[in-house]
């Protein structure tokens, strides 16, 4: 069983990357900034479309010449470095949120599911509490339980702990590699140290930042 | 607070412009201050519930609830359409709703009644089938959602645009429809502007006067709404337009407390 192959051409962002993840491995993408780490992202979560490329998830393809599948049924979670929990729902019905996709049938099942997945994640005593009464690292930490929870093919970090405080890092990037285990992950990173906590390789995008012209 | 207590200094505007400021705000509130006084407190009663403005005032609150049930099934697609949706031509089209906003009213009733009244575009077809509108409670209700939509439109676009799309992402990218995605995620994302803006459409409602009479005309009971009770009074017992004036100022106040007196709900 192969993971994610992939190659996205940009042109105007002038990206052209292209790399492979083994199944149930974590490939951390390094870069500067304006690299094309986002952009490379973006195409395999559904938000851009690159002129040219293709991503394919096993047998799957997300994304070729002919094909494109839309976002919301290619199974690709995404976790940002800002939680984006729903204001307006409980920690509990974030993490729910995704449990149709994975199967879980029925209102009780899907809060059950979701208790455990908030138990894991070390919050399962804040189900009831909406996102604005949780701290940085606990509304991370139900993000990534609601992404984990919809039970996704491809993982997709974009600099999941960078806006966490200092001394809650640590405990949230070994919860990361935890319930990462097993499961087919692209990681956007500036920290070395997130890369060798979580990732079983690397690929560094080439291009340097565009050397502009002096002006004037 | 004793004045030893630690207190902000605040950075203020310059006493000139605080003059000028106060000069502002007599000019709208002066008005409201003249009419109050100009009631004559012993014969309100009377004047309020004297048959004619009872039924202006039932017949005003009914429209305006309908047009303002008429502008939220039609505004939030609308809103939705123009901010989400990109198609050519896109920002001629969210100017040209606007228009209701800057014409005189009066030229939307003359613009309705091309539209709708008996010999009207989309009227002389009606009228064929049986249907006329011009002159009914309808025309009322139609002419009440042309002048008020525009509010409705303008908020929601505010809010929607403030706030970006990353939650619908978030959750198309959960596996979510996109029926459920608007369901559970932009429809109670968008309820701070949706409050705001409904007040503000059903107060642009209430007080509808040219383009209702014009394309509704003026019968009692069926098109004469309260505005234009005040108006027809103006010339006949000016006393009753005072305190039908202050009926309309009042209940323009409750909704307005309504809409801005609560603390805003803020969502990140």
């Amino acid at each position: 069983m192969t993971g994610l192959d992939c190659r996205v051409v940009v042109p105007e962002r002038e990206v052209d990357v292209a790399f492979t993840v083994p199944q149930g491995q974590t490939l951390a993408l390094l870069g500067a900034n304006g690299a094309g780490k986002s952009t490379v992202l973006d195409a395999l979560a559904g938000w851009l479309r690159p002129e040219s490329g293709y991503a394919t998830l096993g047998t799957e393809v997300l994304f070729d010449g002919g094909t494109w599948v839309p976002a919301r049924h290619r199974r690709v979670g995404y976790l940002a470095q800002d939680a984006r929990l729903f204001p307006h729902l409980s920690a509990e019905a974030n993490v729910a949120y995704g449990l149709d996709r994975a199967g879980v049938v029925g209102r009780s099942a899907r809060r059950r599911v979701a208790r455990k997945w908030l138990e894991r994640v070390g919050v399962g005593h804040l189900a009831g509490r909406r996102p604005h009464q949780l701290s940085g690292g606990q509304a991370q930490r139900t993000a990534i339980a609601r992404v984990l929870a919809s039970d996704p093919r491809l993982v997709l970090l974009d600099e999941p702990l960078s806006s966490l405080d200092a001394q809650v890092v640590p405990q949230v990037r070994a919860l990361l590699a935890e319930v990462l285990t097993g499961r087919t992950t692209v990681l956007v990173t500036h920290h070395a140290a997130d890369a060798e906590a979580l990732a079983h390789s690397t690929h560094r995008i080439a291009r340097a930042d565009p050397v502009r012209p002096p002006t004037g | 607070m004793p004045a030893s207590a630690t207190r902000d200094v605040p950075v203020r505007p310059p006493r000139a412009l605080t003059v000028v400021g106060v000069l502002g705000g007599a000019a709208i509130l002066l008005p409201f201050v003249a009419l109050v006084a100009g009631v004559d407190l012993t014969r309100l009663p009377r004047l309020l519930t004297s048959p004619a403005a009872l039924d202006a005032l039932g017949l005003s609150l009914r429209t305006s609830l309908a047009a303002t049930a008429v502008c939220l099934v039609l505004g939030i697609p609308l809103a939705l359409t123009l901010t989400r949706l990109e198609f050519p031509g896109r920002s001629v089209a969210r100017s040209l709703v606007l228009l209701p906003l800057v014409v005189p009213p009066v030229v939307g009733g003359i613009a309705l009644t091309e539209a709708f009244g008996r010999r009207g575009l989309v009227g002389e077809h009606l009228h064929v089938l049986g249907i006329d509108i011009a002159f009914t409670t309808a025309a009322v209700v139609m002419a009440q959602v042309f002048v008020s939509l525009p509010f409705l439109v303008v908020a929601l676009e505010g809010s929607l645009q403030t706030r970006g799309d990353a939650h619908e992402r978030t959750a198309l990218s959960l596996g979510a429809s996109p029926a459920r995605t608007f369901r559970t995620v932009t429809l109670p994302l968008m309820a701070p502007g949706l409050l705001a803006g409904t007040v503000l459409t059903f107060a642009r409602a209430l007080g509808e006067f040219g383009a209702t009479i014009t394309f509704a005309g003026s019968m009692q009971g069926t098109t004469r709404t309260l505005p234009l009770q005040v108006y027809l009074e103006r010339e006949t017992d000016p006393e009753a337009a005072v305190a039908l004036s202050l009926l309309l100022v009042v209940v323009a106040l409750a909704v307005i407390t309504l809409a801005y007196g609560r603390k805003r709900v803020t969502i990140s």
